[in-house]
Formats: structure tokens, sequence, C-alpha cells
């Protein structure tokens, strides 16, 4: 396996489980020493030492919700004093509100809280690294980021309104993140389709009911998995990627481009 | 020492001689690939299956081929299939470009009809004939992938070169249709080159610059780009890592066409 991330750090966010925890695996075999940031302490703490004990890396968890700004800046500061050549940001924790039929009948409360942890929360991530991250000397660039989107952020999906409008913000904050960083620091986002993960909790019939609710169409003709994604991030990682910037990466078996993303109305023509 | 991921797999590429095509041909080589390259430079072709045999040691295949003449391309598939019986990789890259600086109104029908040909046609008669056979092998969990090599003017159109961009950008469609059609078998995805010194410059790059600074472009990630950018993309989309990925275009150059200023052509003040 070729070690490019020898010599470089990575910090996860949301690296507890589901695709965080592919991206460190998949960063720690590569050589990288890692930050796993998560709001599960638990999970944290179990993850990190399976990661360091499988990998041989450093493996430093962090505990910390995203939406909170003075738990970010804490968070960065203790995270470059552990690592001081965190080259590779995976902005990705994030999180559904639940299913519905009326986007109107989804709560305040609700709304505020899907907002301030997807599209805050990467909103501050980003902030906090890149200041610090803009100061390294690596060459050609001074690091990547990477932010989880999501296919309903392209192609909205009406069953989960809120989490479709925080995704379709990432997009759009990634590229002004990419615009504002260049030309020393990459910045690309990864939107994943329907991918089992604690999101359906591990459980694939819940995923395909939810898939099948929608009516969803995969071109490819599979199910979706973490692996999926984790494979591009681990391109989006490594320098064969360098010249690549503000795009958005869809992973998604072709659903929202050649085949038919979730819809919920009935008509007759 | 490169993973030969492509060990026991063929590859197909257009455009083979020179460009993009010599530089993905190089890559796939080394990375285990056996090779047909088409081109319609004979000479050139040569000189590039040669080197690229006695460099990698692997076979290297030359066929001479108008990709815009369907009798040509038939008979290049079928003679490719009868010496590769696994061409897994199909890199639709044949193109050229013609008068520059011409815009829609005043650009001449030869031209038209050369550029739609060669571009637009050519590749769509490649995946009709590639696709075929290809679809009648057995890897698993995909038959074989295709690349095909749009271009960032396909996404951009710009007014100096308008039918390459008009090309181009039927290209992008083609890939979506292609990639609909040949799901779930076969995947299907675009590339979309920005500004990289090649045989399209006349592999000059004071001529490349001058065209880009024509058009106003701004790159944000502040420099040209090289045939290896466009190489490391290709050989993404030729691993498995990209298997779940089909119908979709990824620009390469250097954030132009997403966060940076493209090719333009405004007289105004406002």
């Amino acid at each position: 396996m070729d070690k490019f991330l020898e010599g470089k750090g990575a910090l996860i966010t949301g690296g507890a489980s589901g695709l965080g925890r592919g991206f460190a695996y998949a960063y720690a075999q590569r050589g990288a020493n890692l930050v796993l940031v998560d709001i599960n302490e638990e999970l944290l703490e179990e993850t990190c030492k399976k990661v360091e004990k499988e990998t041989n890396q450093n493996v430093i968890p962090i505990l910390c919700d995203v939406s909170d700004s003075s738990q970010v800046q804490i968070m960065a500061k203790q995270a470059f004093k552990e690592l001081d050549n965190i080259y590779i940001l995976n902005n990705n924790a994030g999180g559904g509100s639940g299913f519905y039929k009326d986007p109107f009948r989804v709560k305040d409360e609700l709304f505020d809280k899907t907002i301030a942890l997807n599209l805050k929360g990467q909103w501050l991530v980003a902030k906090e690294i890149s200041k610090k991250m803009k100061r390294q000397t690596f060459e050609p660039l001074a690091g990547k980021i990477i932010h989880t989107a999501s296919i309903a952020g392209v192609k909205v999906d009406p069953g989960i309104p809120v989490y479709s409008i925080s995704k379709a913000g990432v997009i759009a904050m990634m590229q002004i993140i990419a615009q504002s960083l260049a030309p020393r620091i990459t910045v690309n986002a990864i939107s994943p389709g329907y991918h089992l993960t604690g999101a359906y909790r591990n459980n694939l019939d819940v995923m395909k009911m939810t898939m099948d609710e929608g009516n969803v169409k995969t071109p490819l003709n599979r199910y979706g998995t973490v692996d999926d994604v984790v494979n591009v991030s681990i391109f989006l990682a490594s320098p064969e990627s360098n010249f690549i910037t503000g795009h958005n990466f869809i992973v998604d078996g072709g659903i929202v481009e050649i085949g038919v993303p979730a819809y919920y109305f009935k008509s007759d023509v | 020492m490169v993973e030969k991921y492509l060990e026991g797999k063929g590859a197909l590429i257009t455009g083979g001689a020179s460009g993009f095509g010599r530089g993905v041909a190089f890559a796939f080589a080394e990375r285990g690939a056996e090779l047909v390259l088409v081109d319609i430079k004979e000479e050139l072709l040569e000189e590039t299956c040669n080197d690229i045999m006695q460099k990698t040691g692997k076979k290297v295949i030359p066929v001479v081929c108008d990709v815009s003449d369907s009798k040509c391309v038939k008979k290049m598939a079928d003679q490719a299939f009868d010496e590769l019986d696994n061409i897994y990789i199909l890199f639709n890259n044949a193109g050229l470009a013609t008068t520059y600086g011409v815009d829609i109104i005043r650009v001449g029908e030869k031209a038209w009809d050369t550029t739609m040909n060669i571009n637009l046609k050519g590749q769509w008669l490649v995946d009709k004939f590639v696709a075929r056979k290809m679809n009648r092998q057995e890897f698993k969990p995909l038959r074989g992938k295709i690349i095909h090599n749009s271009s960032h003017y396909g996404i951009v159109l710009s007014p100096f070169v308008p039918i390459y961009s008009i090309s181009k950008a039927g290209i992008l469609a083609l890939n979506k249709l292609v990639a609909k059609t040949l799901a779930p078998y076969i995947t299907s995805n675009a590339i979309a080159p920005g500004f990289h010194v090649t045989g399209i410059y006349g592999n000059r790059e004071d001529i490349m610059l001058q065209v880009m600074s024509d058009g106003e472009v701004k790159t944000p990630l502040n420099r040209i780009g090289t045939i290896e950018d466009v190489v490391n993309l290709v050989l993404f989309l030729a691993s498995e890592k990209s298997d779940f990925i089909t119908g979709h275009c990824f620009p390469i150059d250097g954030g132009i066409t997403d966060v940076g200023v493209p090719s333009h052509k405004l007289d105004v003040n406002i």
C-alpha cells in the first residue's frame, strides 16, 4: 500500500463511526496520524483504540460538539498541539433530522439544530482548522479539505427537507472556502447517496425501505457501502487530486445524475 | 513501485499517439494493462507504441483509424477485440480544435462538420462499437469502464472556440446517455481538462498562455495544468475506487469551472 500520508496528520469530525471511521482506517493504513473528533465519547474511545491497534498509528480522540464555536476553538487548539502537521481535514460530522411528509411540520428547534450541526458546524471547523493549516509549510499544497455533503444537497429530498437544505448549503460553503483558500489549500466535497451506516441504524432493511418509500432508482443497481465513499476520499487526500478544487464528487451509483432521486408526490402525468 | 491493478486487463485509447492519450497509455501499461492505441497519425502512433513497449514490456497494438468514419471504427473495434479479448477500459479521447477566434455566427460550415464529426460523432461511434463487445465480457463486478474526454470548454462554452465548445458539451450529454444505457455493468464518466500544454496548442506554452489571456481566464490554483494532472484523474477513474460513480463529469482545471473565471469575451462596462 502506498503510504502517501506518512509524516502527515488528518483530522476527521464525526470520526467515531460510519463514514468518518472509514476515513480514519483508510488514512491510518496509509501512514497518517489522526485526530478523531466526535460527540459520542464511548464510541470515540472505542474507535480510536481499535484504529491505533490495527494500524500502529497515533490516534487522538477529542470530544466536541461542532455546532458550538467555543468547543470548536478549543478542539482546534488541542488538535494542532498534539499533531503539528494536519494536512487533511474531513469535515464530516453531521446528522439527519427525521422523515417528514410535510416540510412545514418541522419544529423550529429541529430546524435550528439541523442547520447548526450540519451547516454551521462545518463552517466553524473549516474556519478554525484552516487558520492553522494555512501556516503549514508542506509543498505544493499546505493542506486539503474534504466536506461530506449529500445527494440530498444536489437534488433535494423532500422527505428530509432540512437535511437537504443544510447539505445544499454545505456544497455552496465548500465552493466559497475553495475560492478563499486557493491556491495553497484545495477544498472539495463528496456527496454520498445511500450507504449503510448508523444513519439507517446499520440495518439494510431500514435503508431499503427508505429508498423504496422514495421510489429511488439506482442505475448501478446495488446498495452503497462505506467503502464506496472512503475510496473517493482516498483519492481526494492523495497528491493525484492536487489540481482539483471547488468540486462536488457525487458517489451514489448514478442516482442523482442519471437515475431517479427520491420523490413522494402523486401525479397522473 | 506502482500497484499493478490493471494486470490481466486491456485498455483501448483513441488519440493515443500523443498528449493525454499517450500519457494515459504509459500510466496504464505501468499498471499492468495491455493496450490498443488508436490514432490517425501513423508515424507518431508507431513511435509511441514502440516507446511504451520498450519501457514497460507490455503489449501495445497500434491501429490507425479516423474515428469520424464508421466503417473504420467498426474495423478498429473488431481488430482490437481480436488482439485483446479483455478490453476493460476505454479512454475515448481523440479530438481536435479548429478555427480559433472565429465566433459562432461567423464560423464556416466545413469547420462545423469536421469538428463535430471527429469530436462528437467520433466518440459516439467508438462507444457504439467498443461497448457492444465490452458488454460481452465477464469481468466482475463491472464488465468495463468508459472515460470520455470532454473539456472545461464543454461546460463554460467559450466564444473563442464555439464549435469545439459545442462538440465538447455534446460529449457530456453523450456520457450521460451512455451511462444510463450501459448501467449497471459498465460505468461511463467524463473528464473536463482545463489548460494543459498539448498538441491542441501546438505543444507551445506561450500560445496557451496567450489563449488564457485572451479569455481573461482566472485559475484559482494559480498554475497551468500538466498532462500528469489529467493522467492522475484518469487513473482514478480506471481503478475500482471509482466503481460506484457513473454519469459524472470531473473538471480537472485548477478550479476554473467550479470556482474560477472561465474564458469569456465581453466588451462591457457593467
